[in-house]
């Protein structure tokens, strides 16, 4: 009987760049930017790390494939890495990779670290960069991201009875919501507040989505140093304890078996059940203080709190005018800004998120500082709605 | 948004330049051996349909998706092109890269079963709605003119009560 991971593994140093349009520093010079904080955050020495998982999701735009970039730019002594790519859960895998090598016993401290250079394409929303294969032309259709998130809020709309005005006013609330967080966090893209009536009134990029419903395109790295948990008090006294890390991916049930209702992520729902089994966490609406989801459009954060279990199914609209999810309200949601305000370069997402959780539960967060978190969420959603990759990590002290 | 006829017309034919952006820059590449080996699924819209559990899909599948089922290799083919759909759900894209913004596309549900997502024909976007009646079109998807091909492919069509 497979026994988790839970409280194996600790946190004992994280990095994490100024995310935003980088156009001064290379690709390298995010990475070595992200790790020389982590090292310093965690007090060990380059020759303490004894495995690296590299997380980047589109190296032909940027730095290439394989693992080499990694052992070059950061000169890591001839150890094991392993470059991991799995959509935008790309830095969650990364740090799944680096956390499971030190649970399995084979290594005591590990290093996970990912990265994504995406402003030097030098056009708005993610690049194409290719990768879909010689037959997706064939026979698919013109989606992009955003289309195929709004979608999801069609369906939404659709499903909960709510009218084109009501739906986008929910959707609004969460931006502008995330926009309020970001402007106190230095490290963010965007650093503006915007009101509701601004998120309403901005053009159109996919019907219903417009231009504030989608999170900004940005240059950026975050690390993690891990350790084995009986080893961390020798390093520092306020280590973050890792309670579960599942990735759950689609079976294709969604659109090929057609049973699938559009409006919610089938494995956002399934990697939180196996998350909070692995954690031991019973209700989450109750138990996990805050959280930093995908929110990579304001649908996507809407309808991960339902599958989170965060709120009922049709009720997010309930919880977010309630403002449940603002950093004043019971559960606070991308206290750092979110996807919304610190862009999505894919590769370091996942332990952009994690960052702020870890700087949270030690009371280091600044401005931003909730009262006493317990329990800190991060999850990532790669693809689309209808087939996609869903990370869920949680930590707590 | 919302050419006239007249000039969507020079731009289809290219007879006008039209701004597409670099993010419309990709060049197309067309792969013979592709379209060989699968033209019936990709010239057809032949999918698949489940002899254990009546499962139709879209693509092509040898391993049923029906979680109760997963029989293999039980399929037998089913085309798709002649069966009617309603509208899923639906989007009118501004993003994406096109001669007659907005891109509109959305998800199929064929009377009978099965899901695809399709690219959308000879509608107004405004009048689209959740639960439209559809049938399908073959109309040109995109044109390779460095290997002289035109691709092309199945959209849906919604009809106007
Ligand atoms: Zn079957």
């Amino acid at each position: 009987m497979a026994e988790g991971i839970k409280d194996k593994v600790a946190i004992i140093g994280m990095g994490c760049t100024k995310f935003g349009e980088r156009f001064d520093a290379s690709p390298q010079d995010l990475m070595v930017e992200a790790f020389v904080e982590c090292l310093a955050d965690s007090g060990l020495e380059k020759k303490d790390i004894q495995a690296a998982w590299w997380g980047v999701h589109m190296p032909d735009i940027s730095v290439g494939r394989g693992a080499t970039i990694l052992g070059t730019t950061l000169k890591l002594p001839f150890i094991p890495i392993t470059r991991v790519e799995n959509f935008c859960a790309t830095g969650s895998e990364a740090l799944r990779g680096a956390v499971y090598g030190v649970a399995s016993g084979a290594y005591d401290i590990c290093l996970a670290l990912g990265m994504e250079k995406l402003k030097d394409t030098g056009y708005g929303g993610l690049p194409l960069a290719g990768g879909m294969g010689y037959k997706m032309p064939l026979n698919s259709f013109n989606l992009t991201a955003p289309g195929g998130f709004a979608m999801m809020a069609t369906k939404y709309f659709s499903k909960y009875n709510l009218n084109p005005q009501d739906g986008k006013m929910m959707l609004a609330k969460v931006s502008a919501k995330s926009h309020r967080n970001g402007a106190l966090n230095p490290k963010a893209h965007l650093r503006k507040e915007v009101t509701v009536e601004q998120v309403m009134n901005a053009p159109v990029i996919a019907w219903p989505l417009g231009l504030f419903d989608c999170c900004g395109v940005s240059d950026g790295s975050a690390a993690a140093i891990v350790c084995r948990a009986d080893m961390v008090k020798k390093f520092r006294p306020d280590p973050v304890f890792v309670k579960s890390i599942q990735i759950s991916v689609s079976s294709g049930e969604e659109m090929l078996y057609a049973k699938w209702d559009g409006a919610h992520v089938e494995p956002s729902y399934r990697a939180g059940i196996m998350a909070y089994k692995e954690a031991g966490i019973k209700n989450p609406r109750e138990e996990v203080s805050m959280a930093e989801v995908h929110d990579c459009f304001s649908i996507t954060e809407a309808v991960t709190m339902e599958d989170l279990q965060f709120s009922a199914r049709g009720k997010v609209k309930d919880d977010i005018d309630a403002g449940r999810f603002n950093y004043d309200g019971a559960q606070p949601i991308q206290i750092d800004g979110g996807l919304k305000c610190f862009g999505h370069p894919i590769g370091a997402s996942g332990l952009r998120m994690m960052y702020e959780m870890y700087k949270q539960l030690q009371g280091k967060a600044d401005k931003r500082q909730l009262k006493d978190p317990k329990v800190g969420l991060t999850h990532n959603m790669g693809g689309f709605p209808s087939m996609c990759v869903v990370s869920v990590c949680i930590v707590g002290k | 948004m919302g050419l006239g006829s007249y000039e969507k017309y020079l731009a289809f034919r290219k007879l006008m330049p039209c701004e597409i952006g670099i993010r419309g820059e990709e060049t197309i590449f067309t792969s013979f051996s592709i379209i060989s080996r699968e033209n019936r699924e990709i010239y057809g819209m032949v999918g698949t349909k489940c002899k254990k559990c009546g499962t139709p899909s879209w693509p092509v599948q040898r391993i049923c998706p029906n979680p109760d089922c997963g029989a293999v290799d039980q399929m037998e083919p089913y085309k798709f092109s002649d069966k009617l759909g309603d509208i899923f759900t639906y989007t009118s894209d501004f993003l994406a890269p096109s001669i007659d913004p907005p891109a509109s596309y959305g998800f199929i549900d064929f009377k009978g079963g099965g899901r695809a997502g399709l690219d959308f024909t000879d509608c107004d976007p405004n009048t689209i709605k959740v639960g439209m009646p559809v049938e399908l079109a073959f109309r040109i998807k995109a044109a390779d003119e460095k290997r002289a091909a035109i691709n092309y492919g199945w959209k849906a069509m919604p009809i106007v009560a």
